[in-house]
């Protein structure tokens, strides 16, 4: 058979519509049982009814016979006779599958094997068959063929076929109607109902049997029937239309015989322009007169062989009479109809109104039953190369968007113009490849019905947000992912309903299918009300099958736990049933729906049931994105990825970002976020920055050149769940491009989603955030990170010190708590003295601590300012000289001694990386005292602590001497005691500890010896060393005389090395006498 | 157009004639069967793309058509070297591959030759003989022809994109 293949795709498209829509009808009619809806039956009736036909006109008999009994059996139904119950809509639900399975092939369906199911439909025609009785036909109810004897069905299918038409065509309309027998229809009489003669206008006065030769009309003016009767319902209206050839003729093709087409047409046009308006020769133009009309002009020559009226017929009815026509096979008007029904739907409503008509005429279904459904079926590839011009249109709106002259008031107007209406075109035709996800959601209540039967479970299914839409090609993808999820819901989620009765639940287990918009994604989700996932199985299978460990397993959170069930291989059925439990699904879904840049998300609750979530992007061609540069080539990150953008500036640049373990985090607002610096990821030591922009071919921005700038920018970026920051050079704007899937063979790049064409037209690539989150490393557990940060900070304990550089290669460090403020000073106000510098701060004359003087560290180039760190706890005011203050860190209490030490260090530290000093402030401090000071404060030191060191009672009356001696002695660590006179002295002898004393004969002259008598007359201290100093002048008498007297020494005053010198002797020898130990004085 | 080139068309002799697309690749000369051939285009403004096999130069826009470029030098076993004002982007037909082309040296001229003139293929120069028996494993050579002032190099543009083993 040579039908032309566009018609048979036509049919098959039809047809499965019509199937689609069948399968959920069947579903309700089976729930409604008892009460029958006849507006459903009647639907289902019908479409099965259409599909019969047209099958049988393009001579797929299987299809048809099998349409044939299930329509038999639908008619059943719908008179009352046979129950929907699920033992019926069983076999009608398969011979829908049958005929889908034939509509996907064909041309092979005549071989396909139907026999079983037809005789199993049968079985409840026959049964019902008995209970058959005369119906009385109802306004709005088409009435069932009366079922033939029942014959096997293929034997005399097509004849029933006709049978049951003729007899519908016979029935249709209203009540009052006798059976015309077969013979009167094949003289081509035409029964127009009431209805449909109501219908006509009245200014539609004419009414004409026209005589269409097709063929001749396709080949001389390449009419189709479909252009014909558009054209002719412009003018009129078509009210019938009738095809005279035989069976025989169908099977050998409909091109090559002449194939006479009558219509019955009313219009105003008389009869003379009719043939104008027809094309047709006067023979093929028939007026038809009404029955009354008739009567009235019996005879008219023009009607040549028209019969004379059935005696039967009731005279209020108006019947029209056309020219004798063969045997009428109204199938194959009705495919006609059906064919210009959904080609003239769209075009023309009075070409609907009348095939509506038409419809009406044959079934007598009113018009309220019926859907009308104003669309087109389009071809899928038009629909693409819209999309793909559309895209085009967008980059050319965004180069001239680009280039235009702002400046010029029309231009820019007319750009926005433009502009505006490139969107609404781009989202129009997006629009039209939106499909309901309903298309996919509907499919389940069978599924689950059958799982229902297999599993011997009671599951509910409960369908939100069908309306929700998605991208054509999003839909396609999800089907298999959505149904093994929903299987995998039915097989382990939901308990048998035994095993629910004893949790306590309701005997009917839950599944809720919900789709919804948020935030710009699609979330879709599938929920059950089972038993959950128990996570201990899966940590069993997670150990069993070496995917983790148990230490792993310990620090997993629950959700990751729940994830591993995603991985391939693993599933936690114990039994592998044939729907679902091979562990070939997760995974699968998960990949799947990654591949669509979405997310896959599970929660569950042990006992209570599981919840599956996918979360989709709306489209896929043009979306909005990030534009940033990475040294000359721009990348496009889509806006859907990227939460938030974060600048650096300054010092924050290289001390904000930390390090924790192996990788870079910033803290954001208390949650640390792993960084990624774009360049180090794209960097696979292939390729060389060509431009040359780096010289050297340096391999493209490690971040370097970033960092060391003034400012650093990264992008907080989130994949689903995990979140990072990716470090970039600039970043240019947003853009909305579109997307150019990668070329095959660098399809498996994770890095990438897609190329673009930028305004300028180079090629940008888009970045695919879960691939660089995958590659980076970055996952979920950025908990881990967190953990690992807190806990290396307390590991080692830790204080909060000051960083600052004096010369340029060290950093040093100092606990804040040793610091009492710092001050800014001017260099130039700084003096010297004596080698060391002071400067007044707060009125005291501050020492400045130079650091390269007292340790072995480099020096500084000291400018205009520096600060000043004020020590705290420091017993006299000194400052160190700091050149750079660099931050304040915690730092750990530990410090190393060992790498390098140096007297005035306290220890070393590894801090951001480099080797850090710990100044000893107070050691510091001491090492720059000069001599005196520190004279004074070791005798300081030694009267606090006691009297170790020797005391001399110096006698001396003159005050300059006072001074010299005591200076003298102090020099030496004596201590000091003074008296003004000999008499003091003795007294203070007596009173106080004294090891030597002094006495200044020159000066004091005789009492000097009188002292020196009484002091060696007696008493306790008699033996006391005892120096006098005598003058230059009178050295030898005076010597004399003091050594005479009893002084054990006697020195000229002035000479302080050796009068010191007699002083050590004496007390040694004194120390040596007194004590067994004797101290050392020196 | 080159002289050489056009000293080197030859005669037509028996045998289907197949005219060939030549151009130069490190100064030897190579082509490829004509009808391969979509387009020759001047572009050089190439976006690379990071991580993608050493032979992929990157992709370039060609009228708003993102094409994937391959570097045939690197494909064939020679260096890299910059494109310059001579080099040349061969797109092929879309039955050859999906929208992408290879980057030359220089463009040759339109040969014709016949069928029976292409000659198997056997290692020629001792000194890159290993780069070239690389070439016959990899199916890149259809054969050799020698013309009257150079030998052309037959290259198979089919399994350009099957090289990395990647799927066309």
């Amino acid at each position: 058979m040579q039908f032309d293949e566009a018609i048979v795709d036509e049919f098959v498209a039809e047809a499965k519509e019509h199937m689609s829509s069948i399968e959920g009808d069947l579903l309700s009619l089976e729930k409604l049982s008892g009460d029958i809806d006849p507006a459903l039956v009647n639907k289902v009736f019908r479409a099965i009814h259409t599909v019969k036909g047209s099958a049988g006109f393009l001579g797929f008999v299987k299809l048809s016979d099998l349409a044939h009994v299930m329509e038999t059996l639908l008619s059943l139904i719908r008179s009352g006779e046979i129950r929907p119950n699920a033992e019926v809509v069983d076999p009608l639900l398969k011979g829908v599958d049958s005929i889908n399975a034939m509509l996907s092939s064909i041309n092979e369906s005549n071989k396909m094997e139907i026999a079983g199911l037809v005789g199993r439909i049968e079985k409840f025609i026959i049964r019902g068959a008995d209970a058959v009785v005369e119906e009385q036909p109802a306004p709005n109810a088409a009435v069932a063929p009366k079922a033939p004897p029942p014959t096997p069905v293929s034997a005399i299918a097509r004849d029933n076929a006709l049978e049951s038409l003729l007899s519908q065509a016979r029935q249709a309309g209203q009540a009052p109607k006798s059976p015309v027998s077969v013979s009167t229809l094949d003289d081509g009489e035409y029964q127009l109902s009431e209805m449909i003669m109501k219908d006509v206008p009245d200014s539609l006065r004419y009414i004409y049997l026209l005589r269409y030769d097709l063929t001749q009309l396709a080949s001389s003016t390449g009419k189709t029937p479909n252009t014909l009767m558009k054209e002719l319902n412009e003018a009129g209206k078509i009210l019938d239309t009738n095809i005279k050839f035989t069976v025989e003729d169908l099977r050998e093709g409909l091109p090559k015989k002449p194939l006479f087409c009558d219509v019955v047409y009313a219009t105003s046009i008389e009869m003379d322009l009719m043939k104008g308006v027809s094309g047709l020769s006067k023979d093929a133009i028939v007026e038809l007169k009404t029955v009354r009309e008739h009567e009235k002009t019996f005879g008219d020559p023009r009607d040549p062989g028209y019969e004379e009226l059935s005696p039967d017929r009731p005279e209020s009815e108006e019947l029209f009479i056309a020219q004798e026509v063969e045997q009428e096979v109204k199938q194959v008007t009705e495919n006609i109809e059906e064919i210009s029904i959904t080609d003239q739907s769209p075009e023309s409503p009075s070409g609907v109104a009348s095939s509506e008509d038409m419809e009406e005429k044959i079934f007598g279904v009113s018009k309220s039953a019926r859907e009308v459904s104003e669309t087109i079926r389009l071809n899928v590839s038009v629909i693409d190369k819209l999309m793909t011009l559309a895209g085009e249109l967008v980059l050319v709106r965004n180069q001239y968007v680009r280039s235009v002259n702002k400046a010029d008031p029309i231009l820019r107007a007319i750009s926005q113009r433009l502009d505006v209406v490139t969107t609404e075109i781009q989202e129009s035709i997006m629009s039209t490849r939106m499909q309901p996800i309903g298309n996919i959601f509907n499919k389940f209540p069978r599924v689950i019905r059958e799982m229902n039967r297999q599993l011997g479970k009671k599951i509910e299914v409960e369908i939100h947000g069908a309306d929700v839409e998605l991208d054509k090609t999003i839909l396609e993808a999800l089907a298999d992912p959505l149904t093994h999820l929903v299987r995998n819901s039915c097989d382990h989620g939901v308990e048998t309903p035994e095993e629910r009765i004893k949790k306590g639940k309701t005997e009917t287990g839950h599944i809720v299918l919900k789709a919804y918009h948020e935030g710009g994604q699609i979330n879709i989700v599938i929920k059950d009300d089972g038993r959950g996932i128990s996570l201990d199985k899966v940590r069993k299978k997670a150990i069993a099958r070496k995917v983790k460990t148990a230490q792993e397993l310990d620090q997993m959170s629950d959700k990751e736990i729940l994830h591993l069930t995603t991985q391939p291989g693993f599933s936690t059925a114990d039994k592998i049933t044939g729907l679902s439990g091979r562990g070939v699904g997760l995974d699968v879904v998960k990949t799947s729906v990654e591949e669509l840049g979405g997310v896959f998300d599970i929660e569950s609750v042990e006992g209570e049931g599981s919840s599956m979530s996918l979360r989709l992007p709306l489209t896929l061609a043009i979306i909005p994105c990030l534009i940033v540069q990475l040294d000359e080539y721009r990348y496009a990150i889509p806006q859907v990825n990227v939460e938030e953008l974060v600048c650096l500036y300054d010092e924050d640049v290289d001390t904000k970002i930390e390090i924790a373990g192996d990788r870079e985090v910033y803290r954001l607002r208390n949650n640390l976020l792993s960084m990624v610096r774009l360049g180090k990821l794209l960097d696979d030591g292939l390729r060389k920055v060509r431009s040359g922009s780096h010289g050297h071919g340096t391999t493209p921005g490690t971040g370097d050149s970033a960092s060391r700038g003034k400012s650093v920018n990264f992008g907080v970026l989130k994949a689903g769940a995990n979140r990072f920051g990716l470090i970039i050079d600039k970043i240019i704007g947003t853009e909305e491009i579109v997307v150019k899937p990668m070329h095959p063979a660098v399809k498996d790049l994770s890095f990438y989603a897609g190329a673009t064409v930028m305004g300028d037209g180079k090629v940008a690539m888009i970045l695919d955030v879960q691939g660089i989150a995958r590659k980076a490393g970055i996952s979920t557990e950025g908990k881990v990170v967190e953990q690992r940060l807190e806990s290396a900070a307390e590991e080692m304990e830790t204080h909060t010190a000051l960083l600052f550089e004096y010369g340029p290669e060290e950093q040093y460090a100092l606990a804040l708590s040793l610091i009492k403020r710092i001050e800014k000073i001017k260099m130039a106000d700084v003096e010297k003295l004596g080698g060391d510098r002071f400067i007044t701060i707060d009125g005291i004359s501050t020492q400045l601590i130079t650091l390269s003087r007292l340790l072995n560290v480099s020096t500084c180039q000291e400018g205009e300012e520096m600060f000043l760190l004020l020590p705290k706890h420091v017993g006299r005011p000194v400052g160190i000289l700091i050149d750079k203050l660099l931050d304040i860190e915690d730092v750990p209490s530990q410090l190393n001694d060992e790498s390098y030490m140096e007297d005035g260090l306290l220890g070393t530290a590894i801090i951001r990386e480099r080797l850090t000093l710990f100044p000893d402030v107070f050691r510091l401090v001491d090492k720059s005292e000069n001599k005196w000071l520190l004279e004074e404060r070791l005798r300081r030191e030694a009267m606090a602590k006691g009297s170790d060191l020797p005391r001399v009672l110096v006698v001396v009356e003159d005050p300059y001497m006072k001074i010299l001696v005591r200076r003298y002695l102090h020099s030496d660590g004596y201590e000091v005691g003074m008296a003004g006179s000999g008499e003091d002295a003795l007294k203070r002898i007596g009173e106080e500890n004294f090891d030597a004393v002094v006495c200044d004969m020159a000066g004091l002259g005789k009492s000097a010896l009188d002292f020196i008598f009484a002091l060696r007359g007696g008493g306790r201290h008699s033996g006391i060393p005892a120096v006098a100093l005598v003058s230059v002048e009178r050295m030898e008498a005076e010597k004399k005389a003091a050594l005479e007297a009893g002084y054990s020494a006697a020195e000229i005053k002035l000479e302080k090395d050796q009068f010191l010198l007699t002083m050590a002797e004496l007390l040694n020898r004194a120390m040596s006498r007194t004590s067994a130990q004797g101290d050392d004085n020196e | 157009m080159n002289n050489d080139v056009m000293d080197n068309e030859i005669e037509a002799e028996t045998g289907r004639k197949i005219q060939l697309c030549t151009f130069r690749l490190a100064g030897r000369l190579f082509g490829v069967d004509i009808l391969t051939v979509k387009e020759i285009n001047t572009e050089t403004n190439f976006t690379e793309i990071f991580h993608a096999p050493k032979q992929i130069v990157g992709y370039v826009n060609i009228r708003g058509q993102v094409h994937l470029v391959l570097d045939l030098r690197m494909l064939l076993g020679f260096t890299w070297k910059d494109p310059d004002k001579e080099s040349r982007v061969v797109i092929f037909k879309q039955n050859i591959g999906e929208s992408f082309g290879a980057l030359v040296d220089k463009i040759g001229d339109i040969i014709e030759v016949s069928e029976d003139q292409i000659e198997a293929y056997g290692a020629q120069d001792d000194a890159q003989a290993a780069m070239e028996d690389s070439w016959k494993s990899r199916n890149l050579v259809v054969g050799v022809c020698k013309l009257e002032k150079d030998l052309l190099v037959v290259l198979n543009a089919k399994s350009f994109l099957g090289t990395f083993g990647q799927k066309q």
